[in-house]
């Protein structure tokens, strides 16, 4: 019995919260006081939290149903709510005059909407068909068929594509990258408007780079990027030959750069390097992270490269061909050049917010924002998705199929990211009951 | 009389026991055949909103999804038709939609491709590709529908274009291959695999009477155009030229084109020959001459290949030559040879939403 009534009470509990808030965006009503007298009058509170970590647009809220009590016009616009950020709204909420009961219990209903950006980006590893015959050849070919998720707590995005990775590049072979979309939130969606679908293709990178040195021994790692929440746009690994002397007029030899991303990117990220063809001989691997060309101060640890050519930073490390090198960079400090209409100020400060519109850093402990260029232009991959008003059906969105060009010419192993970005409307609702007296 | 009842029973019992061929024996051939599937569209998620029952009057829209369920082709000349919508109208214009003669009145929201009455092109649809279609409407008015509960219902179709394939590998084998295999008292197994591809139009390609081709004799293919679908083949027949059967390793003069099916159906076959290997081709390009009413010679096409009550297509014949310029594989023992048949053609596939409008009682 004890059961029985302690799962009623989950379950009631269960529906009252789907009906008040989604997981990353926090919406209630409070009424103060809760319990009314007959002509009197009372406070209703809406309180707005952005638990997520994206902003969120265009936030509504109002009450649109104040049952028996009434309320003058309560719908206030509020404008953007950053991630972390909340907003609270007062309304006047006045008892009838006059009740046929000694108490009667009335629920005031209220609701938000705004606009949020679902966004991610996803891997797409193309491999030159000669490539694939020399890796099949050899038995180290992997294949695998990725699905990535985006999910924001309102909606889910399934990524998936119509060929095995790495795609191997053919002629007359096309790419389809297929995005299922569901409603997985607490609120409500209706539509998304056609053109708000949007998938780019950012420059290629290159994780497996034939050094030409004539040898075959080969260096190959990870770098491991701990992002804590800032963005970077460059990883990549520097290939030289290591001169082995104490003269530093006598420099180490430039040989490749091995390009391992190239998008705008927050997140934590493990990137595979390799470079190929080399002597038996003693080299150095440089592991970088930029943003807008600026390195970031990675506060590397000497353990994570434990031979440093003289003068060096920790990042440098000489590598024997044939060994492993990775490379764990915590982006702890600050990038190099911080936006002119930023410098000095702090997060979040009026100044700034022209920037942080389109351009910061999120979390709480940064204390500057940048800005940056969105790199998709320019992009080497063609993507074209269907601009299509979509309606959900039940639960999910029909599947959008985006046609992907891969350019014309690949060499070796190239990873693209395709960054995704959908544009949608949402809306959660709240309620409160509220007792009035005679 | 006995007599004449033993003899019958003689030769009633002789067509009962088949009599094999030469080198059956010895030359056993499986003949698989993978066949792909069969419905590549589906038309799913069929709804409206408000669902019924709809007030009078009131707007509606009908939405469903088009679903490409092949994993490899696009659907190309995509259409979609609202052929009947009752007494549906248009939501902003109240237009009855069923008078639509070459203009569309009803056309799915965001239509931006051409329109011919209410059959509207869209874009092709990529393999696993979605296409949700959504119809505004309005329902008829009280004064429509007689203040009385009525049912309804809406009938669309969508219409694509698909190209079915056929891949068929007979066997030629030489009869000296045979002649050792029966002294050697041996037995080999050979393969004459088919490929049907996907969708619901099949091409059935074999030889008749045999499972394996004699070296330098005739032989017999047959070519049939099933139609396998839960949908209709446009006006239920493929259209003149839109059938290629192309012989790998033939050429065009190892045929006798001298019967009757191949004039009525096929021009006369072109040799082509790609990586140094001939091929002759098929086309159901075939005209006739048919004198017409004031009895004045014309040409018609006849090449259009009907598929009747069974599903199936009248076999298609293509005889190899017994003698004179005929097939011949040199002193190899056998060599598969490949048969190859496209055929392109429109399908139509329906759905249809029922719907109740009923007045609100007061």
């Amino acid at each position: 019995m004890k059961a029985l009534f302690f799962l009623l009470a989950l379950l009631v509990a269960g529906c009252v919260s789907m009906e008040t808030s989604s997981s990353t965006s926090i919406f209630s009503v409070s009424v103060s006081p809760d319990d009314l007298f007959t002509s009197g009058t009372g406070k209703a509170m809406i309180d707005f939290i952005n638990t997520g970590t994206t902003p969120l647009r265009n936030v509504r809220v109002g009450i649109y149903d104040a049952g028996a009590v009434a309320t003058n016009d309560c719908n206030h616009a509020i404008g953007d709510v950053k991630e972390g950020s909340f907003a609270s709204r007062q309304c006047t909420i006045v008892a009838p005059d006059a009740i046929e009961q000694g108490v009667i219990t009335t629920e005031i209903k209220a609701r938000a909407t705004f606009e949020a950006t679902l966004g991610g980006t996803d891997a797409l590893s193309v491999m030159s068909e000669d490539e694939y015959r020399i890796e099949q050849a050899k038995g180290e070919l992997m294949s695998s068929s990725p699905v990535y998720v985006h999910d924001d707590g309102r909606l889910k995005a399934t990524v998936s594509f119509s060929e095995q990775m790495p795609v191997i590049k053919r002629p007359d072979k096309k790419l389809y990258m297929y995005v299922d979309i569901a409603n997985v939130g607490a609120g409500r969606i209706e539509a998304i408007e056609a053109g708000n679908i949007l998938v780019n293709g950012a420059a290629s990178v290159e994780k497996r780079i034939d050094a030409k040195e004539g040898g075959t021994k080969r260096i190959a790692g990870t770098v491991n990027v701990v992002s804590n929440e800032r963005g970077y746009d460059e990883v990549e690994t520097i290939l030289y030959r290591f001169s082995d002397s104490a003269d530093s007029s006598k420099k180490d030899t430039y040989i490749a750069t091995a390009r391992l991303i190239s998008a705008y990117t927050v997140g934590d990220a493990s990137l595979q390097y390799m470079f190929t063809g080399l002597k038996d001989e003693t080299y150095i691997v440089v592991a970088t992270v930029k943003r807008n060309g600026n390195h970031y101060d990675t506060s590397l640890k000497k353990r994570d490269c434990p031979s440093s050519p003289i003068d060096g930073s920790p990042r440098d490390c000489v590598v024997m061909a044939g060994a492993t090198q990775d490379f764990t960079i915590p982006l702890t400090g600050d990038i190099g050049a911080p936006a002119d209409e930023c410098k000095g100020r702090g997060f979040g400060s009026s100044a700034c917010i022209k920037c942080t519109d389109e351009s910061y850093i999120a979390g709480s402990d940064v204390t500057k924002c940048y800005s940056y260029v969105t790199p998709t232009a320019g992009s080497p991959l063609g993507v074209t998705c269907p601009s299509q008003k979509l309606y959900i059906q039940g639960s999910a969105f029909p599947r959008v199929t985006c046609e992907v060009a891969l350019p014309a010419n690949i060499n070796y192993l190239s990873d693209y990211t395709l960054i995704l970005s959908i544009d949608y409307p949402y809306e959660i609702r709240a309620s409160q009951t509220v007792q009035v007296r005679r | 009389m006995l007599k004449y009842g033993l003899l019958f029973a003689i030769l009633f019992a002789s067509g009962c026991t088949s009599q094999i061929d030469f080198g059956q024996n010895e030359i056993q051939v499986a003949t698989p055949v993978l066949e792909e599937a069969s419905d590549i569209v589906a038309i799913k998620n069929i709804d409206t909103i408000p669902n019924s029952p709809v007030l009078p009057d009131d707007t509606v829209d009908l939405s469903f999804i088009i679903e490409n369920l092949d994993k490899t082709e696009s659907l190309t000349n995509l259409k979609v038709d609202l052929f009947d919508a009752a007494s549906f109208k248009d939501s902003q214009s109240k237009t009855l939609c069923n008078t639509a003669t070459t203009v569309a009145v009803c056309k799915p929201e965001g239509q931006t491709e051409s329109c011919t009455g209410n059959k509207c092109n869209l874009t092709s649809l990529a393999p696993g590709a979605q296409h949700l279609v959504n119809y505004k409407l309005r329902a008829p008015s009280s004064d429509d529908i007689l203040k009385l509960s009525t049912d309804f219902e809406l009938r669309f179709a969508v219409e694509h274009n698909f190209m079915a394939n056929s891949i068929y590998r007979p066997v030629v084998v030489n009869t000296e291959e045979i002649k050792a295999l029966q002294r050697a008292g041996q037995k080999v197994d050979l393969q004459a695999a088919s490929t049907l591809g996907s969708g619901p139009i099949k091409i059935d390609l074999s030889l008749v009477n045999r499972n394996f081709i004699l070296n330098k004799r005739g032989a017999t293919f047959e070519a049939v155009v099933r139609h396998t679908g839960s949908g209709r083949l446009v006006n239920n027949r493929i259209e003149q030229g839109n059938l290629k059967i192309t012989f790998v390793g033939f050429s065009c003069d190892n045929f006798d084109t001298t019967l009757g099916s191949y004039n009525e159906v096929f021009t006369p076959p072109e040799d082509d020959t790609i990586d140094s290997l001939p091929r002759c081709i098929f086309t159901n390009n075939a005209m006739r001459e048919v004198k017409d009413k004031g009895g004045v010679t014309v040409t018609e096409t006849s090449g259009a290949i009907e598929i009747y009550g069974e599903g199936k297509s009248n076999p298609l014949l293509f005889r190899l030559k017994d003698s004179g310029n005929v097939i011949d594989i040199g002193s190899s023992p056998y060599r598969s040879l490949e048969v190859r048949a496209t055929v392109v053609y429109s399908y139509r596939v329906s759905g249809m939403s029922q719907m109740t409008v009923k007045p609100l009682d007061i």
